[in-house]
């Protein structure tokens, strides 16, 4: 099929046309079953998908990388010598974007046609509502993907920030849910009033938002030094907000309030994902130089460790994988940060499938939990991975899916993740043997990847391994292991996208050889057709000498194993114990999450309840009181003034008001003549000017 | 041979008794036939105008609008007669002078 602008454009749109179809009409004058809202949104994101796989998949090698640029793109907002051009572009990078996301999304959709339809044991009354959210989540993601220029991807930007504040906040009844909504919305908007000072330093030294003209803006030097490394950093600041990096980290765990397949979305492939990819473009594009490189870097190697250690203690399922979500986004900015921006997409993409299906795999057992804690009354937390385990045999496919996932993200051979997350620690490692000061970024890389096997591999063995609730604590421990004992296994509709995502967590669809980037390396590294030539430079180190492949391979796989050795001895086997570790200080620590939502909550939520208190306090004193003491001076003056305005009032005013009535009068007297109330009378009168007209053009004419 | 003329002269010999309808009779839905009458003899004219001096189908168009036009207008029409009817128990144009200034 050819790739067109109508095919972008529907690709485009769908989402959205669902989303207005499900928001106006579905529930408020279509009255149908409730599944036909998520039907709507089904094809929302099917459609797109379909035409994805017949329309854009196919282009995948042709050489020419740019595919589609509007020959005249829209002139959208047009304020003299302010216009903005917008378009749609396909590149390589976005080809597999596209994919991704159209593909996790309608996985996701379709995982949530089964897990929304009951809350509480009650029919799920704003069913159709979380699919219109879905639908516009899905659209902002596309738009932010397909855009050819930073104005419609910042338009893109906000939506998802919107669409998550609505979907964190869906459950609006608990009081959690609201706050982590809040929290979700004002954490990113910080890095989106940065993103956005950048823009405008962008779009004040260059005169465009368009990528191509951006990137050959930053070639011909419109844009160097102090202010690129400024543009650069603001620009990033977006990305660490929306990506959640140190130190705007904290709203992602607390997003778990969500439904699970929203944590899904959030985490897979739409928010998370801008951040990296928006950091990506801007190093194609040039907008990151050394020093802002470096300043990723860093960030990024720091958040892999940091919350990938926090991870290790944390005991609700969500939030484990919350954590690691944040800490192989920190290994994404890292490979950005070292200029190998090929390994950090590629990691976004098989991140994006296998963190996909670690998140429905966590939605199927909680579902499964859920309605078996509903049915035996109990009021036990179906995502506390001490009330699971032995899910294995009750639940084979969704342990199996999981499984496969699990062994992705902690980077073990035969898996996606193992692919790219050596095509990152490789880069890394290169980095650092062509830097030696900055040895530091490799050594968070590699710790983390043992952290990131050790806390996967206890999450699952807790899950799944052992025997049902045997970590169950309080009084209901008993009724909880023999609540465990009834779970069942989810339906179809929730284990084929298990089924699907797990597909691709493998390594054969993304290289047939087990152990090296396969075609998708070659997609991505290919010369973008739309940007200057110098800007493929930065892409050429970052690489490294095949032997550091090799050294890399067998660091990381080694580390991986260990962790996953070290988790089954503490959990599988219960051979050391980790009761010494748990009552420790650094547990604590971890526990706090190094207290910095103890920190923000000190430093900017009190003070700024503080603030609103004492200028509420402001206004009623001050404010108020001297409105009231103006009203008082008036009052006096105007008794002053009293006999002087009453006789003006008297004598001028209220003559001539009624002189005026008084005319009126009269006229109306002359006027109500005329107006007999008989039809007939009036009609003679018309059929009088028509004669008397008649004759005035009859003789005018003659 | 029938000319322009035929067709005006018939034309206004029906506005001419449409008016008189109109103006004369004692009961509103005897005025609205002779709105009606007044009505086809624009339509008359509309259309003789079109045949013999346009050419075309514009005139006939515009008939038709016309012809829809009245349709509506005699539904409303009669909606307030009845109204009337029920509010003063008579539709006699000349005991209907409510609106007396």
């Amino acid at each position: 099929m050819e790739l067109s602008g109508t095919l972008l454009a529907i690709v485009l749109f769908a989402p959205l046309v669902a989303f207005l179809i499900q928001i106006l009409l579905v529930g408020r004058w279509v009255r149908g079953p409730r599944v036909a809202g998520a039907v709507v949104s089904l094809l929302g994101v099917g459609v797109p998908f379909f035409l994805v796989l017949v329309g854009v998949v196919p282009h995948l090698f042709e050489p020419t990388a740019v595919l589609w640029v509007p020959q005249a793109p829209l002139r959208w907002i047009d304020l003299g010598p302010l216009s903005f051009q917008v378009g749609l572009m396909v590149d390589n990078t976005t080809k597999v974007l596209l994919f991704m996301v159209t593909l996790v999304c309608l996985m996701i959709h379709l995982f949530s046609v089964e897990y929304m339809k009951v809350r509480d044991g009650e029919p799920e009354p704003y069913y159709s509502r979380f699919f219109a959210y879905l639908s516009l989540f899905t659209f902002a993601m596309i738009l932010l993907t397909l855009s050819d220029n930073l104005l419609t991807l910042f338009i893109g930007w906000e939506l998802m920030g919107l669409c998550s504040y609505l979907l964190i906040g869906f459950y609006y009844e608990r009081k959690s849910a609201q706050d982590a909504a809040i929290k979700a919305f004002l954490t990113t908007r910080v890095g989106d009033v940065l993103l956005l000072i950048g823009l405008a330093i962008v779009w004040a030294s260059v005169g465009s938002l368009r990528l191509p003209e951006v990137a050959q803006g930053v070639q011909a030097g419109a844009i160097k030094g102090w202010l690129l490394t400024l543009a650069g950093l603001f620009l990033f600041a977006g990305a660490v907000g929306k990506s959640a990096q140190f130190p705007l980290h904290t709203w992602l765990p607390d997003a778990m309030e969500g439904p699970t397949p929203v944590s899904a979305l959030i985490h897979a492939a739409t928010m998370v994902a801008a951040g990296v990819y928006l950091a990506a473009r801007m190093l194609q594009v040039g907008l990151f130089d050394e020093r802002t490189l470096l300043v990723v870097a860093y960030v990024g190697g720091f958040t892999a460790l940091f919350a990938a250690s926090i991870a290790l203690v944390q005991t609700d399922i969500k939030r484990v994988l919350a954590y690691s979500t944040v800490s192989q986004l920190g290994y994404m900015m890292l490979a950005v940060g070292v200029g190998n921006y090929t390994a950090a997409l590629f990691h976004l993409l098989t991140h994006a499938f296998f963190k996909a299906c670690l998140f429905l795999g966590s939605g199927s057992v909680i579902h499964a939990l859920h309605e078996a804690f509903h049915r035996h009354h109990l009021h036990a937390d179906a995502q506390d991975m001490r009330n699971m385990g032995g899910l294995r045999r009750r639940m084979p496919l969704t342990f199996g899916t999981f499984l496969i996932a699990t062994l992705a993200i902690s980077g073990i051979p035969l898996t996606a993740g193992f692919l790219s997350k050596d095509a990152i620690l490789a880069g890394s490692l290169a980095y650092v043997l062509e830097h030696p000061q900055h040895l530091m970024l490799a050594v968070f890389g590699f710790i983390a990847a043992a952290m990131t096997a050790f806390y996967m591999f206890r999450l699952v063995f807790w899950t799944f391994a052992g025997t049902p609730g045997g970590r169950a604590l309080g009084p209901e421990a008993d009724a909880v292991r023999g609540a465990l004992a009834e779970v069942r296994e989810s339906s179809w509709v929730m284990t084929v996208p298990l089924a699907v995502l797990a597909f691709f967590a493998l390594w054969i669809f993304w290289s047939l050889h087990p152990a090296s980037e396969g075609w998708i390396a070659e997609v991505l590294s290919g010369a973008e057709g739309w940007l200057p030539e110098a800007a493929h430079r930065a892409e050429a180190h970052g690489h490294g000498p095949a032997s550091v492949h090799l050294w890399t391979m067998v660091l990381s796989v080694g580390l991986a194993l260990l962790g996953v050795l070290v988790a089954a001895l503490f959990y599988l086997y219960r051979r050391w114990s980790t009761e010494r570790f748990a009552q420790g200080q650094f547990a604590r620590v971890l526990e706090a999450k190094y207290g910095l939502d103890a920190l923000y909550d000190w430093a900017f939520v009190r003070n700024a309840h503080r603030l609103s208190q004492w200028s509420g306090r402001f206004d009623l004193r001050v404010i108020d009181g001297a409105v009231n003491g103006l009203a008082y001076l008036v009052v006096g003056a105007r008794h002053s003034f009293t006999w002087v305005t009453g006789a003006i009032d008297r004598y001028v005013v209220d003559g001539a008001v009624n002189g005026v009535a008084w005319l009126l009068r009269q006229l109306g007297a002359g006027f109500r003549q005329l107006q007999t109330g008989y039809i007939q009378g009036y009609l003679l009168v018309v059929f009088s000017g028509l004669v008397a007209l008649a004759f005035l053009i009859s003789a005018a004419f003659r | 041979m029938i000319t322009l003329t035929h067709y005006l002269a018939v034309s206004s010999l029906l506005f001419v008794f449409g008016m008189f309808a109109v103006l004369t009779r004692r009961n509103a839905i005897a005025m609205l036939m002779g709105v009606e009458l007044i009505l086809n003899a624009a339509n008359l004219n509309f259309v003789a105008f079109s045949k013999y001096v346009l050419g075309g189908v514009l005139g006939q168009v515009v008939g038709l609008f016309v012809i829809v036009l009245a349709a509506a207008e005699a539904a409303i029409a009669l909606a307030i007669i009845l109204d009337i009817y029920q509010e003063l128990a008579t539709i006699n144009p000349d005991e209907t002078t409510e609106l007396k200034g």
